[in-house]
């Protein structure tokens, strides 16, 4: 296929430059701070857009999610001295396991039933941690040391950002696989038509929920990962603003595409980064730009990078237009000569 | 011996009767079809076959099952795959992918295999997807089969849900209106298509089809429908004549020419 050519290309010069990004001598530890930021915005967009974008499931409250990854994470390191190594994957379990229960109404609300549901969650919860005092410290937070792995302590944030790349490249790949599989499929039939979904052996409540749980595992390992990052949490790192702004990255990257997950945490997080000075305005200029990108580019950022591909590839092989128009069937609408009611 | 055994079947939609009391049995091996006017109730039939409408008294047996015990994405599962007379494609899927969800539940994996790729997970994708383009080209559409169905032509879309079932290794295949929608030649083709299923493969066939040409050389038996009532049943020539039938279509006893 030309456009996996094409691709590979790209794909080649993203890891290079995600390789060697924190190593330009910018001397600001903010840079360095806001791409690790960056990469765990992409973890939880990734999941969100698998929620979205590929099952059509709505959640509009996925914060909550990366707070359950957050806190679970932090209390194991904090309370219980597990190491960092069983802390994360144990904070994706907790964080899956909820967003399975979240899954449960899902197989029963659609559309704006289902997106209150989730908005009261994300509301909910981060309530929740803060009067839960005893074990989350309320307002106060949490302070979480920096991830130990073996004897080796990541200070740097350097040091972090390659372990959060691993970690990014890692949920990418699994994503991948599981989008060309029998599972990406019966996820997008779930967006595309429930009947045919069913008719086909789907089971929906099982898609519906094994989608929330997958997301929420995305969502849960970013939290937990952002809980490092920063060294501290406090319940209102996860409110509806943040839920809010996974949204508009998947919107303005790309929906049902990981290059788009990528690509809107990406330019979100610069925009807010480039901002930052100003919330209000940061605000404002997302709103927009989310609205403009649902009216004019309903495909994404990610939309211009692949038309250009195509592109580039139709101007390869001129003269072999590609696959042959559309099969030599007719199109009839209706065309049913069946004898009608006189 | 009957495959499939509708018996009594009712289901009524607030106050009016979609079906009320129907019975047939589709004999193992059949090419059946389920004609009658718009609104008759044929396609409520399939939806109650198919679980996606609960009927409100009645039973349904298949090979020995009672389906009114499964649940609608377990139907397939006991071999009875089905097509939409409106179309239930995935329009943002190719359509290999689309053909490939009918082999949903024959692809055995786990989402952990699949997700860390090993090979095994593979092996399993791979064959599905062998059979899927298999299907395709014996539905003379396998040049579509890397495209997205959301921009193809109806017909070529009949013939990209047709595969998807067949993918599904069904014994009672369901076509709600499989020839709507194309030209003279992709009928006849479909219909040697339909008649080689049952021949080579064993398949039972239950269609509804308004293209009487079509129904009446293809199918062995018919069950004609009127406002939600069976009003005959026999060969196609018995039906024919039927002055119950002519009366559903025509309306009372006026001379119109039946359209062949």
């Amino acid at each position: 296929m030309p456009k996996w050519l094409g691709s590979y290309w790209v794909t080649a010069g993203v890891a290079i430059l995600a390789l060697l990004l924190p190593l330009l001598p910018t001397g600001s530890s903010y840079f360095s701070y806001m791409l690790n930021l960056t990469i765990i915005y992409c973890i939880a967009a990734l999941g969100l857009n698998l929620l979205i974008g590929i099952a059509g499931q709505i959640s509009l409250g996925h914060a909550a999610f990366m707070a359950i990854g957050a806190y679970s994470s932090s209390l194991l390191i904090t309370k219980l001295h597990v190491p960092f190594l069983v802390a994360l994957p144990a904070a994706a379990i907790c964080s899956g396991a909820i967003g399975f229960l979240m899954g449960l109404p899902a197989t029963r609300l659609h559309g704006p039933y289902l997106a209150l549901a989730t908005i009261s969650f994300g509301t909910a919860l981060p309530e929740m941690l803060s009067r839960w005092e005893s074990v989350t410290g309320g307002h106060a937070g949490i302070i979480v040391p920096k991830p130990q792995i073996g004897p080796l302590i990541l200070r740097s944030d350097l040091s972090l950002y390659y372990l959060n790349l691993v970690i990014l490249v890692f949920l990418m790949w699994f994503a991948a696989n599981l989008l060309r599989s029998r599972y990406g499929r019966s996820w997008q039939s779930l967006r595309e038509s429930e009947t045919a979904a069913q008719s086909m052996g789907v089971n929906l409540s099982l898609a519906k929920t094994s989608a929330f749980a997958l997301s929420a595992v995305y969502a849960g390992i970013a939290g937990s990962l952002y809980a490092h990052l920063v060294g501290f949490i406090s319940p209102v790192d996860f409110n509806a603003f943040m839920s809010s702004q996974l949204l508009a990255m998947i919107v303005v990257g790309g929906l049902a595409s990981i290059g788009g997950s990528i690509t809107g945490a990406a330019a979100l997080t610069l925009l807010l980064a480039l901002l930052s000075r100003s919330r209000g305005w940061s605000l404002i200029v997302e709103g927009v730009l989310v609205i403009v990108t649902v009216w004019f580019l309903p495909g994404g950022l990610v939309s211009i990078g692949r038309s250009l591909l195509q592109w580039r590839a139709r101007g390869r092989s001129r003269g072999g237009h590609g696959p042959a128009g559309p099969a030599s069937a007719v199109r009839k609408e209706v065309s049913r000569h069946g004898i009608a009611r006189s | 011996m009957a495959l499939l055994e509708v018996s009594q079947l009712s289901v009524r939609f607030g106050g009016l009767f979609a079906l009320s009391d129907v019975s047939f049995a589709v004999p193992a091996g059949a090419i059946m079809g389920l004609i009658g006017p718009n609104g008759a109730g044929k396609t409520t039939a399939f939806n109650c076959v198919t679980r996606i409408y609960a009927p409100d008294s009645g039973s349904i047996r298949f090979d020995g099952h009672d389906l009114l015990r499964y649940r609608p994405h377990e139907i397939i599962g006991l071999g009875i795959a089905r097509t939409f007379q409106n179309l239930e494609l995935c329009k943002r899927l190719k359509s290999i992918d689309n053909v490939m969800l009918g082999a949903h539940t024959q692809i055995k994996n786990s989402l952990f295999s699949v997700g860390l790729g090993l090979p095994r997970a593979h092996a399993s994708e791979r064959e599905a997807r062998k059979r899927a383009e298999e299907a395709l080209e014996l539905m003379g559409v396998s040049d579509i089969s890397e495209e997205l169905t959301g921009g193809l032509p109806y017909g070529t879309l009949k013939m990209v849900e047709l595969a998807r079932a067949l993918v599904a290794r069904p014994r009672l295949l369901l076509l709600d209106e499989p020839a709507a929608g194309l030209n003279t030649a992709e009928r006849e083709g479909l219909s040697r298509v339909i008649r080689r299923l049952r021949d080579q493969s064993g398949i039972t066939v239950l269609m509804v089809e308004h293209d009487m040409q079509m129904v009446m050389s293809l199918c062995e038996q018919i069950v004609v429908l009127d406002f939600g009532k069976k009003v005959a049943e026999g060969s196609p020539d018995q039906v024919k004549n039927d002055p119950a039938v002519i009366e559903a279509y025509l309306g009372e006893a006026e001379p119109v020419a039946v359209e062949t």
